[in-house]
């Protein structure tokens, strides 16, 4: 499990998932990673409203998956809800602006629609059939098809690729 | 023996430009592989994007550090839920859990110890507290906040160390991989410069190549066009040469005839011989049709293969009339083998003229009786003849009686006559046989073959009688009498004919002192 010198979020992304996999193993007999009725994603909307989504409610809502192999040859499969059906069920939203979204860390990026459209992205809440806690840089991590798209690997992108995604908010 | 040191000189020079040649393509190669391998495997580290994220890590674990204090503050004021607490010490933890091993520092030209254990120190708390935090677990959550406040405040400070420290490595770490590309953007500037050097005389000796190569093309036309000149004047000369030797051979007053050994195959046939044996083609020609007599055609033949060459041969020979001619033959080689060269000339004339030649050598030309020399031949070989067989023969020698006073008298006009008439009447009398002569002036002899004495003296008289009864006329018109006398002598055996003629000779004198007109036998 060698860690580069230069951590880049994409090898940081890819190191972490890798260190997700091992965490599993005495995760068995612990609680729930992440509360599932906690809030765990607030959309906050252009007229001030505000919406809290919590893991179950997400689980409610249709599941989509991307399939994702890391550097290493190692299969993922990321499991979630499309952030395009999301904002269907969000009055205000997708209506072609941009999305601010910030992280548990205090991060922050912007999505713009286009790639919501094209791309699709993925708000993922499990990975391989396990929900994520905060530690594994979950409960909620966007996830963009990157083995599909060929120019996905860009920095920009890994940059739109949000962990700990917590907030979306809607111009 | 001088220019070999010259040429091994050149040849060593040439080997020395061929392993130079060598040396550069081979070090061109391996420096164009060598870049690419360079290039490719760079381009390989650079196909990704990497960012370097170790400032903004430790400046977001600074941050984080700071809010988990203001949140365990806030849970121990009873403003803030233990869940909330839980999120926060999650948070560091991912934050912290990268860094594990540490290589935040490795580009710091001096180390710090201070930032080093600082980092670590908060590695560990992070990784306690998330240990202890769990979700609904409000006590732990109290006594991790508790401790949270103890410590956080402390280690404020130094993180900021840890930053700066961060930063600093970062930056050389930045630097070094500029140099480490500036290092390998000179080293490929060098290896092009290098090829465009070698590319340069490559195509210098290229173009050194091309133009010698054009020079000797040059070279190799001028050449081929010399020697095309030349071979065009050479067959001209050769077919001038030919149709000068045809027409030579043609105009030749000779037959010329060119065959192999075997006289099968014909090479050539001049027209003149072509013409008199009416040949349709070359092919027709054989040797037996040359010559009248196929004998004589074999024994040519044999001659010229045994001998290798014949000359003067003279045959009768084929044409529209049978002719003489003279034939020459030469065995040479032609076209790789053995041939027959032969010639012939028509020598009917040659022949012709031979003939008269010999008639006027042995006759007498007034009368056509055999001249002295003539009569003497023929006359030793019938007394051979004579000799031989045992056969009698009688010779005579005849006068024509004042022979000198007719001439003086009647002119040599009227003397010639007389001789003539005498020649003509001799013939007349005698046999084919006999052998006539006029030997001299009015003087003739006879030989009487197989001719015993009383026959001959009955041929003698009768002649006296006959040269007596001519009639002959004078220069004045008036009648000529001319008389004979003769001489006769037996063949004595092995007696030579001067013998005879002797006897005969003195028998005639003894006619002509006894009156002439008249016939005297020898006495012995």
């Amino acid at each position: 499990m060698a860690k580069d010198s230069s951590m880049s979020p994409h090898r940081h992304f890819f190191v972490a998932l890798f260190l997700i996999l091992l965490y599993p193993l005495h995760v068995n007999a612990e609680p729930a990673p992440y509360p599932l009725d906690r809030p765990a994603l607030t959309v906050y909307l252009a007229d001030g409203q505000r919406l809290v989504f919590s893991l179950t409610q997400l689980q409610q809502m249709p599941l989509a998956s991307i399939r994702l192999s890391t550097p290493e040859g190692l299969q993922q499969q990321w499991q979630g809800v499309r952030l395009r059906k999301l904002l269907e069920l969000i009055p205000g939203a997708g209506n072609g602006r941009p999305l601010h979204t910030t992280a548990l860390n205090h991060y922050s990026v912007l999505i713009p629609y286009e790639d919501i459209q094209r791309y699709d992205p993925l708000v993922a809440y499990q990975l391989d059939g396990r929900l994520m806690s905060i530690r594994d840089y979950g409960p909620l991590y966007l996830i963009y098809p990157f083995d599909d798209h060929p120019e996905l690997r860009q920095q920009m992108f890994y940059n739109r690729s949000i962990w700990q995604l917590s907030e979306i908010h809607v111009e | 023996m001088s220019d070999k040191p010259a040429a091994t000189a050149q040849a060593r020079n040439s080997r020395l430009k061929l392993i130079a040649l060598a040396v550069l393509v081979i070090a061109m190669t391996l420096t164009v592989a060598g870049s690419l391998w360079l290039v490719q495997k760079k381009a390989r580290q650079l196909a990704l994007p990497t960012l370097h994220s170790e400032l903004w890590q430790a400046y977001q674990i600074h941050m984080e550090m700071d809010r988990l204090l203001l949140a365990a503050q806030d849970l121990l004021k009873g403003k803030m839920a233990p869940d909330d607490l839980v999120v926060r010490v999650q948070v560091l933890r991912s934050l912290t859990q990268p860094l594990e091993g540490q290589h935040l520092f490795d580009f710091l030209p001096e180390s710090r110890p201070a930032a080093e254990r600082t980092l670590e120190h908060v590695i560990s708390l992070s990784r306690q507290w998330d240990e202890k935090a769990q979700w609904g677990d409000a006590v732990a959550a109290r006594q991790v906040a508790a401790q949270a406040t103890e410590s956080l405040p402390a280690l404020q400070k130094p993180m900021h160390e840890v930053m700066v420290a961060t930063n600093i490595s970062l930056a050389n770490e930045l630097d070094a991989e500029r140099q480490h590309l500036y290092g390998y953007f000179t080293g490929l500037g060098w290896a092009l410069l290098g090829l465009l050097i070698g590319v340069s005389l490559l195509v210098l000796r290229l173009v050194g190549n091309y133009r010698e190569a054009r020079g000797l093309s040059h070279n190799l036309i001028e050449l081929n066009q010399h020697l095309e000149q030349r071979v065009t004047e050479r067959t001209t000369e050769l077919a001038e040469g030919q149709a000068l030797l045809k027409q030579i051979l043609d105009a030749s007053p000779s037959d010329v005839v060119l065959t192999d050994s075997a006289g099968k195959q014909v090479y050539f046939v001049n027209q003149r011989l072509m013409q008199r044996l009416s040949l349709d083609k070359a092919s027709d020609f054989s040797l037996n049709r040359l010559f009248c007599n196929a004998r004589e055609a074999l024994h040519f033949r044999e001659a010229l293969l045994a001998r290798h060459r014949v000359d003067d041969w003279e045959g009768l020979l084929a044409g529209e009339q049978p002719y003489w001619g003279v034939l020459s033959g030469r065995l040479l080689e032609y076209r790789g083998g053995p041939a027959q060269l032969i010639w012939s000339y028509d020598i009917s004339l040659r022949k012709g003229m031979e003939q008269e030649l010999l008639v006027l050598a042995t006759t007498d030309a007034l009368t056509g009786l055999s001249n002295r020399h003539a009569f003497m031949q023929r006359a030793t070989e019938l007394l051979k003849t004579a000799e031989r067989f045992d056969q009698p023969c009688t010779l005579l020698m005849l006068d024509i009686d004042h022979f000198k006073q007719i001439n003086d008298s009647h002119g040599h006009q009227i003397g010639d006559e007389v001789l003539t008439a005498l020649g003509e009447l001799l013939k007349r009398e005698l046999r084919e046989v006999d052998i006539i002569g006029r030997l001299g002036g009015e003087e003739f002899a006879a030989l009487l073959a197989q001719t015993d004495q009383i026959d001959a003296m009955q041929v003698a008289e009768r002649l006296c009688a006959s040269v007596e009864a001519m009639q002959l006329l004078g220069s004045s018109g008036a009648p000529l009498r001319v008389t004979l006398s003769i001489g006769l002598a037996s063949r004595h055996p092995a007696e030579p004919l001067e013998g005879a003629l002797g006897r005969a000779d003195t028998a005639l004198y003894k006619a002509k002192s006894a009156g002439r007109n008249r016939v005297v036998w020898a006495t012995n």
